[in-house]
């Protein structure tokens, strides 16, 4: 009882008259005292990442079709499912996406009696003349375009990996022998969980980006916008020993009710008896611990992020592809589906947009603010039934989405600060189930978004495939055994180390964030031999 | 701030708490005598009920815990009777639904939605169902006093998991409804009876889409589907790698020697042990489909009801050329073996007979109702008694719940080490708090303009509650989690130095995120000041009827507590009467009384007298000297400083966790 008489003591002057200037130096103590006083790493300029996780598993074989003679092959298993071998013709739609007067209704390449089901497998968007023998599903014309303007690549038949392995190696039982495989392959929370740590031969506990936090503690001037940022939950990829994620929800922040600091007596009273409490639970026993330090940590970010998206608006000149406003969400009639969209991803894109603006900008006035790392969880991706219903409408909202947050940086002027990727568990089996849905697989497609199209050094290599495009014959060379589940070719690593490299993380971290890398260098011994080759502009 | 104002208050109550002599006694009002039983019975109502009251810890403090605990066992449920009164959740489910839309008929021979009507209104009625089954109905009392059967029941809602988030329950709340009742049903019954019933259920059979799965169709070039073949082993009751009886991994083959040396574990499945099992979940349909097998559709089937067998869906691995038998697990079988033709429950048997699910199981019992980190010794004391009750019978839940609760671990503070306890769900923080402060139904708010009626008008609500949004307000909901995975995952650390050095886990810290605090924050302290009857009728001056109706049935403002008894026990002690005029409150030594007095009582009941010292005096030093509670009404001043002191223990850390 007598050691906190100090303390006590504080917060009774705070009651008694301290007031609104007392009750904001405590906060600016309180944020500077819980982030300690690391180094900031002082690396140059702004850049952020977004990552776009798929939650279930994304089939990527129904967004990239093969446009060749191979379609066969895969028309054949994906039965109901297949996309046909139809190109719908993306030029005749190019400029008027980019002037927001695409037109709605049946004016939309992919329309089927508008019903998103049957548009689902009208067609694609042939992209021979990118010299690549695949299409875009026909319900992502956005996402077809970005390629064609070189500001997205795509990665071919990649997933979670220890080390290169074939379909013999899985057959006679060395890929085993040899834990050439991840451990609990087709499990959805461990595969999440191996990609987020980039340890696919264990169950790691720490997210590669939250290494970085760690790595870079200091990092924006020790301001409680940190690093890394989730508007999807608590998630592993951000999970660092020594930091952790800010976890929000999309949208303008909210205060704590009746405790906003700067306002009234009454307030100001309740604030300091809440941050009086917070700091007795911080004394407290390990739970009530833990519970108070989330309780503060709460209050401190929000208070920090609530004060610098106030006085910061963004009114977009661009507009979306049908003509809405730039982060609208079109309704079924503009996109003649039957259902609406989530607007999920829409909405968290447009919050991280505003983020990545405030960022460039100082917003939170740091006076160095340099790196951000978002998290963008998409859920419904585990589509075992009535996938045509479902998934055209996330590869809809997919498409829209990146087209939307492309515009709106290229508005802002942030477009090569920014790189976008894309991750999910896993892809889905080629062969489909009786409810004419697809089960977890392995090997899928996936993309990287970034730059101006321009090609400049040090920004994103567009309009390319990486990666070899899978034989998708069921037990064929490609397949786990013989329900189509593609065995990946490149690793989640080689891409995510690719990025980290164009981010700023010095090799040997990277060679520590991804320890499985090693395995698929080209040259032994030579770390950047396993990166992508290219991926970006050198 | 007005210095002036303050000062005279703030010296005479400094030395008011001086004079107390240091503060380390307990506030005035509690019974010594009882402290250490009324925070043993606290405890034992915060693990085994939605929340503890007033009453509740004094019974538990006079019949003594063990009792307490048997009585729940013997208490009345909606499965032994027909017409005794206390619905199942699905009657009651419907009876809600007529109740607020009478003019809809809801369903015709168990087919839902077959009239029209607005049928995803019964999500709402589901849930108006689930709240009175955890806070109790004020006139049909059977309902919610079989406390400790229905958080046992939330607790398997966790593990074997459907969710009305998912786009085909999202308008089938009757089937939600029939669910919980599996899950209430069995709650004390056979682990194996649970397991069939809820594997036969047509809401599993939706949720993971076995619903209409079927054989081997080589002109569609179809297979079965692997959904639930492969959740049922990972999630529901074996898990992913070998565990030994201590839920520890198993990594010698004997799960009863533990701790087993290395670092790997050992994979208890591999891809075909899920591809032959998905071949055993073929051929179940809901009754009644009307169309052909598997549609689904608005008014086709029976959705709260068991689904029936079609054999001529069912694998039989005539268009692989297979000889008809699977081998799951190690175990062959015929797929047409059974009374039923289905292999179902031979499939069933493999996984219920598998050592893991005992500790699978207990773990996941233990770590819901008591403590995030149990020792080995726990959880293997647990485990033995699902493996054998002592009368030979395996995964007899009452037996296993028994355990649970009654387990020294659990029970006996001096074998509670420093990591014992956990945080709580924020939905079960604000089932606790309606609890303890006398929740009723809102009466009186305005049911949905009935279509069918036609005439636009809208039925007036009595006894009913209303809460369907819990997910935007507390990130989560019951019967309404983001994915089969459940709300948040068992294997969570939090980023905290004593639980990431000791890799101790927090599970249900994975959704205390920073905007998810917020939002629980303000939904609490808004239903704490703004939801209570004195509030409304005396400070507002409304009458319930003209508040309530403002409310509708979509509305997350359908209860109401009060502060009745808080207002007796700060007046008794501010006037020595109850008479409502709180006339001392403007005499510091009076009121300063009457807060002690307060505090004591809420110590009591919110945290089972486990206040500190240092929380009581800053509280004690708010609720003194705050000007916000300086209203020349006295009542009104007395009630704001009542429903303060609720909300700053209800938003503290000390409530936020249990231990």
């Amino acid at each position: 009882m007598k050691n906190n008489n100090v303390k006590r003591r504080d917060f009774m002057k705070l009651l008694a008259g301290g007031g609104t200037a007392a009750a904001l130096s405590s906060v600016g103590q309180l944020a500077v005292m819980s982030k300690a006083s690391a180094a900031d790493p002082g690396l140059p300029g702004y850049k952020a990442l977004v990552c776009v996780f798929f939650l279930g598993g994304n089939d990527g074989f129904n967004m990239l079709i093969p446009s060749d003679a191979s379609h066969a092959d895969y028309a054949a298993i994906r039965a109901a499912l297949a996309v046909k071998k139809n190109d719908l013709g993306l030029s005749s739609i190019s400029s008027a996406m980019h002037n927001g007067t695409m037109g709605s209704g049946a004016a939309n390449l992919y329309d089927v009696n508008k019903t998103q089901a049957k548009a689902y497998t009208k067609g694609f968007y042939d992209l021979s003349s990118k010299g690549m023998n695949i299409g875009v599903n026909g319900v992502m014309p956005e996402f077809a375009q970005l390629i064609h303007d070189n500001k997205l690549s795509v990665i071919a038949n990649c997933g979670n990996m220890v080390a290169p392995v074939t379909r013999q190696e899985i057959k006679d039982g060395t890929a085993k022998l040899q834990l050439k495989l991840p451990l609990f392959l087709f499990a959805h929370n461990h595969q999440q969980r191996e990609l987020q740590t980039g340890e696919a031969h264990r169950i790691g506990a720490l997210g590669w980006a939250g290494k970085i936090a760690d790595a870079w503690q200091g990092i924006n001037n020790n301001s409680p916008i940190g690093l890394n940022i989730s508007y999807s939950g608590n998630n592993r990829m951000l999970m660092g020993e020594k930091t952790s994620a800010l976890v929000l929800s999309p949208g303008k922040p909210i205060s704590f009710r009746e405790m906003r600091p700067n306002t009234d007596s009454y307030n100001q009273e309740r604030r300091a008896l809440f941050q009086e409490l917070i700091k007795i639970g911080k004394r407290a026993s390990n739970f009530e611990r833990l519970e108070a330090t989330l309780l503060d940590r709460s209050q401190t970010n929000f208070e920090a992020l609530a004060t610098a998206w106030e006085n910061n608006t963004i009114d977009y000149a661009a507009k979306g592809p049908y003509g809405e406003d730039l982060f609208s969400v079109p309704t079924p009639a503009q996109l003649s589906f039957n259902d609406k969209l989530s607007g999920a991803f829409i909405k968290r894109m447009d919050t991280v947009a505003k983020m990545v603006d405030m960022g460039a900008k100082d917003a939170f006035q740091t006076g160095n603010y340099q790196r951000q790392i978002f998290f963008v969880g998409v859920g419904g991706f585990d589509t075992h039934a009535n996938q045509a219903n479902s998934h055209s409408k996330l590869m809809r909202e997919l498409s829209l989405g990146l087209w939307k947050f492309q515009k709106a940086m290229e508005e802002l002027g942030h477009a090569e600060k920014v790189t976008t990727f894309s991750m999910s568990d896993f892809g889905r089996t080629l062969s489909v189930n009786a409810g004419l849905g697809t089960d977890h697989a392995w090997g899928s497609n996936h993309f990287v978004m970034g730059g101006a199209g321009s090609k400049t050094s040090g920004t994103l290599n567009g309009g390319k495939m990486f990666g070899t495009f899978p034989n998708l014959t069921p037990n064929g060379p490609d397949d786990y055994s013989d329900k189509g589940r593609m065995i990946p070719t490149t690793s989640q690593d080689q891409i995510n180390a690719s990025i980290c490299e164009w981010f700023g993380v010095e090799q040997s971290l990277i060679s520590e964030l991804f320890p499985n890398l090693a395995n698929f260098e080209k040259t032994q011994g030579d770390t950047k031999s396993a990166y992508l080759k290219d991926l970006f502009v050198s | 701030m007005n210095m002036n104002k303050w000062l005279p208050i703030v010296f005479s109550s400094l030395f008011l708490l001086n004079a107390c002599g240091g503060g380390s006694e307990k506030g005035g009002g509690v019974d010594k005598k009882n402290e250490s039983t009324v925070t043993s019975a606290h405890r034992l109502l915060t693990q085994a009920t939605f929340g503890a009251t007033e009453a509740e810890i004094d019974r538990v403090v006079s019949m003594g815990e063990k009792a307490w605990i048997d009585e729940q066992f013997t208490k009345h449920s909606a499965y032994v009777s027909d017409s005794d009164g206390h619905k199942t959740h699905l009657e009651r489910t419907i009876e809600i639904a007529e109740l607020v839309e009478p003019s809809v008929t809801w369903s015709k021979d168990g087919i839902f939605g077959t009239g029209g009507g607005p049928i995803w209104h019964l999500r709402a009625n589901q849930a108006s169902a689930w709240l009175e089954n955890a806070l109790g109905h004020p006139t049909n009392t059977m309902h919610g006093s079989d406390q400790l059967r229905q958080r046992v029941a939330y607790a398997l809602s966790q593990l074997m998991v459907v969710s009305m988030k998912d786009p085909r329950l999202y308008l089938r709340g009757e089937s939600v409804a029939y669910y919980n009742d599996i899950l209430a049903k069995n709650a004390f019954g056979s682990f194996r009876d649970l397991l069939g019933e809820v594997t036969r259920s047509a809401t599993m059979g939706v949720y993971l889409t076995y619903q209409g799965n079927q054989k081997a169709n080589p002109e569609k070039s179809t297979r079965p589907d692997e959904n639930f073949a492969r959740e049922v082993i990972q999630l529901f009751t074996v898990g992913l790698y070998e565990l030994n009886i201590d839920g520890s991994a198993n990594r010698d083959g004997n799960p009863n020697t533990y701790p087993d040396a290395g670092i790997h574990q050992v994979p208890t499945y591999t891809q075909e042990d899920v591809v032959e099992l998905a071949k055993v979940m073929t051929g179940w349909d809901v009754k009644s489909n009307k169309y052909h097998f598997g549609y689904t559709s608005m008014g086709t089937g029976e959705y709260a009801a068991p689904m029936e067998f079609f054999p001529e869906y069912h694998e039989d691995e005539a268009a692989e050329g297979g000889d008809g038998y699977v081998t799951v697990l190690g175990n062959t079988f015929a797929l047409n073996s059974g009374a039923d033709g289905s292999g179902l429950d031979a499939a069933l048997d493999v996984l219920f007979n598998h050592p893991n699910v005992a500790p699978f199981v207990s773990k996941h019992l233990i770590t819901n109702l008591v403590t995030s980190n149990p020792s080995s010794a726990y959880v293997a004391r647990v485990a033995k008694v699902f493996n054998d009750d002592g009368k030979g019978h395996r995964g007899y839940m009452k037996a296993v719940v028994r355990a649970v609760l009654t387990d020294p671990e659990a029970r006996d503070r001096s074998q509670q080490g420093e990591g014992f306890g956990k945080v709580k769900e924020p939905f079960l923080v604000f089932t606790q708090l309606l609890r303890a402060f006398d929740v009723k139904p809102l009466e009186g708010w305005t049911g949905p303009a009935e279509p069918i009626r036609g005439d636009g008008s809208k039925s007036t609500v009595h006894g009913i509650y209303s809460y369907d949004s819990p997910g935007v307000h507390f990130g989560q909901g019951p019967l309404r989690s983001k994915s089969v995975f459940n709300h948040y995952m068992p294997d969570f650390v939090p980023n905290e130095r004593y639980f990431s050095d000791n890799n101790l886990v927090a599970p249900e810290a994975q959704i205390q995120t920073d905007g998810n605090i917020i939002n629980v924050h303000n939904t609490l302290a808004n239903y704490l000041t703004e939801f209570e009857r004195n509030k409304i009728t005396k400070v507002r001056n409304k009458t319930m009827a003209e508040f309530s109706k403002r409310f509708q049935l979509y509305s997350s403002h359908g209860m109401v507590i009060n502060y009745d008894r808080e207002l007796a026990v700060f007046e008794e002690a501010l006037d020595g009467d109850t008479d409502g005029d709180f006339k001392n409150m403007s005499n510091a030594l009076d009121k300063i009384n009457a807060v002690d007095a307060l505090i004591a009582h809420l110590d009591k009941k919110m945290l089972g007298n486990t206040m500190s010292d240092e929380v009581r005096e800053a509280l004690r030093y708010y609720l003194v000297n705050s000007s916000n509670f300086s209203s020349s009404k006295k009542f009104d001043a007395a009630l704001h400083l009542i429903s303060d002191a609720v909300r700053f223990i209800a938003t503290s850390s000390a409530y936020m966790v249990q231990q």
